[in-house]
């Protein structure tokens, strides 16, 4: 979907049109997802900060600028919740941080070998790429709407991601 | 890297999210199940999810589709294309985009699209029977420049949205070139259109590896328009996979001497085959660049929905942005081109019907106005000065005398 149709999805559920919310669910979630898992690197987590965010987002809707894209407003909202459940945790948790595998200790729902590797080795603007372009399932087109991106950039970034991942699975003879 | 996307697709549905927590999210916000329900697809993107009316509905639009399909496909199957440039299949682009195939095909398509960006400029302020409508009408106080930026593009429109295909036929080559090609199109009147083009070929270079292969390929030559010679150069990349494709190209015709003014058009693709299907999507931006600097940019999506074209522009200039939409509908038997957008912030809609010789407007409020379509004789023939070279200065877009950069 783009920015445009966004927009207009928002708009009607400002206005109090709740069928709007399946579309802007649809459109937008992976992106905010795969923001979050990168932080927290546990789906059971990812999942319920996934909930807080679109619930404090739409409960604030009006504080969201029309026309400044609504998926990056999001992800930034995720992106808040998912530290601050990183910061809570490392208070409540005493845990080896030297320890990537348990680098937050509250490890709920173990990720496929493949995913934990691209979340360590990853800087976050190329595994936000690769997941949405690879696993997310959208059109580098897409991704470069949602993330306010030159195309070019978009594709670069998800190569130069696929290359690191083939490299370092190849190296650990993974791939 | 195909084994890498392969593996991350394979176990996508184990990191995804779960459909629960949409569920979740809407009942904790209170919002009802409504009947528009939508899931996303494994590919990305959403689907309507829909009882037995959708079931029936999906029935009738698959027949419609397959009868649309034999209407356009059998007469096109039947048509004998005409030689391309490189002694492979026709230079016959049917649709515009989704004919544009390979390289050739695309470099014709860049020719007609920027000659006739260019040939609309060189007509010299020609008023423009969108902005004769404006100011007809009077119901919009848009400045010059506005005017301008849909005075520019509507050659374009016409040259993507009128009957017909943008065919390409091989000529002798001249001016020293290995090859020549002359491109035509029909515009909205059904006048038609031709450029000429002479150019090189050339395979820069390219790579090989178990199954993936990236090649470069390059051409340089001269597109003449209105009987004014444009030094032009392009570049062709493809990389293919087992069940992908990427290919970038671009075309840019150079409007000053000093090759710092020019127009570009760049399309990049991407091909993709789920195991579902395969999937194609293409974006067309064009550029227009003055002493060095972008002073405009203008991304194209062309797209075909329910027999009905749509042509959507979204231009930047600096810090300003604009939209315009060009619908091309049939209404009682008519022609209409539907046009919709907002230009600095302020929407503007009106209507144009294609009739004999002229253009009919008819805006909101059901006013209407009529207006000939500006005569310009676009046929360069390759019979005038063929040799002349572009004006120092790119005076076809000096009503901008402002560097936006």
């Amino acid at each position: 979907m783009d920015t445009h149709k966004l927009e207009k999805y928002v708009e009607r559920l400002r206005s109090g049109d709740n069928s709007a919310f399946d579309r802007l669910y649809e459109a937008t979630n992976r992106a905010v997802y795969f923001k979050i898992l990168y932080i927290v690197r546990d789906k059971m987590y990812a999942e319920d900060i996934l909930q807080d965010t679109y619930v404090r987002a739409l409960s604030r809707l009006e504080q969201y600028a029309a026309g400044t894209n609504f998926a990056a407003w999001l992800c930034s909202i995720g992106r808040s919740l998912a530290l601050n459940h990183i910061k809570k945790n490392s208070r409540e948790v005493f845990t080896d941080f030297s320890e990537p595998s348990h680098r937050y200790g509250v490890q709920e729902t173990e990720l496929p070998y493949v995913f934990d590797v691209a979340a360590k080795i990853l800087p976050e603007d190329e595994y936000e790429i690769l997941m949405l372009c690879q696993v997310a399932g959208y059109k580098r087109r897409e991704v470069a709407d949602m993330l306010s991106l030159p195309i070019g950039t978009v594709t670069w970034k998800n190569n130069e991601a696929l290359k690191k991942l083939k490299n370092k699975l190849e190296k650990e003879g993974g791939a | 890297m195909k084994d890498i996307k392969k593996l991350l697709r394979q176990q996508a549905p184990q990191v995804l999210p779960d459909s629960s927590v949409k569920d979740n999210i809407k009942a904790r916000l209170g919002i009802e199940e409504t009947g528009e329900r939508t899931a996303a697809v494994a590919g990305g993107g959403t689907a309507a999810l829909g009882g037995r009316r959708n079931i029936i509905l999906a029935i009738c639009a698959a027949l419609l589709a397959v009868a649309i399909i034999l209407a356009v496909a059998i007469p096109l199957s039947a048509r004998p294309g005409m030689p391309a440039i490189d002694g492979g299949v026709t230079g016959d682009i049917d649709d515009k985009f989704d004919g544009i195939t390979n390289s050739d095909a695309f470099y014709a398509y860049g020719a007609a699209s920027v000659g006739a960006v260019l040939s609309s400029a060189e007509s010299g302020g020609a008023e423009s029977t969108v902005a004769a409508a404006y100011v007809a009408s009077n119901r919009l106080s848009v400045t010059q420049e506005q005017l301008d930026t849909v005075n520019r593009y509507l050659a374009l429109v016409e040259s993507l949205l009128g009957d017909g295909a943008i065919t390409s036929a091989p000529i002798e080559p001249e001016e020293g070139y290995q090859f020549g090609m002359t491109v035509g199109y029909s515009d909205l009147l059904g006048n038609s259109v031709g450029y000429t083009m002479y150019y090189n070929k050339n395979f820069v270079d390219g790579e090989y590896d178990d199954g993936e292969s990236e090649e470069n390929y390059s051409i340089e030559g001269v597109l003449i328009v209105e009987g004014v010679s444009y030094p032009v150069e392009g570049t062709y990349e493809v990389e293919q996979e087992e069940d992908e494709s990427e290919s970038e190209l671009s075309f840019k015709a150079y409007t000053s001497a000093d090759r710092r003014s020019y127009i570009a058009v760049t399309r990049e693709s991407e091909t993709e085959d789920d195991g579902r299907g395969s999937e194609s999507e293409h974006e067309y931006v064009y550029t227009v660049c003055e002493n060095g600097c972008d002073a405009e940019k203008m991304k194209v999506k062309y797209e075909s929905e329910e027999g009905e074209l749509e042509l959507e522009m979204e231009i930047e200039r600096g810090d300003v942005k604009e939209r315009l939409k060009f619908k091309d509908e049939t209404e009682d038997g008519e022609r209409v081109i539907e046009v919709e957008g907002d230009i600095d912030g302020e929407r503007v809609a009106f209507k144009i019907y294609v009739r004999e010789g002229q253009y009919h407007y008819v805006f909101s409020d059901g006013s209407s106005s009529d207006h000939d379509r500006y005569d310009s004789d676009h046929d360069d023939g390759g019979d005038d000065d063929g040799d002349r070279r572009p004006r120092g200065a790119y005076t076809a877009f000096a009503g901008n005398e402002q560097i936006l950069c």
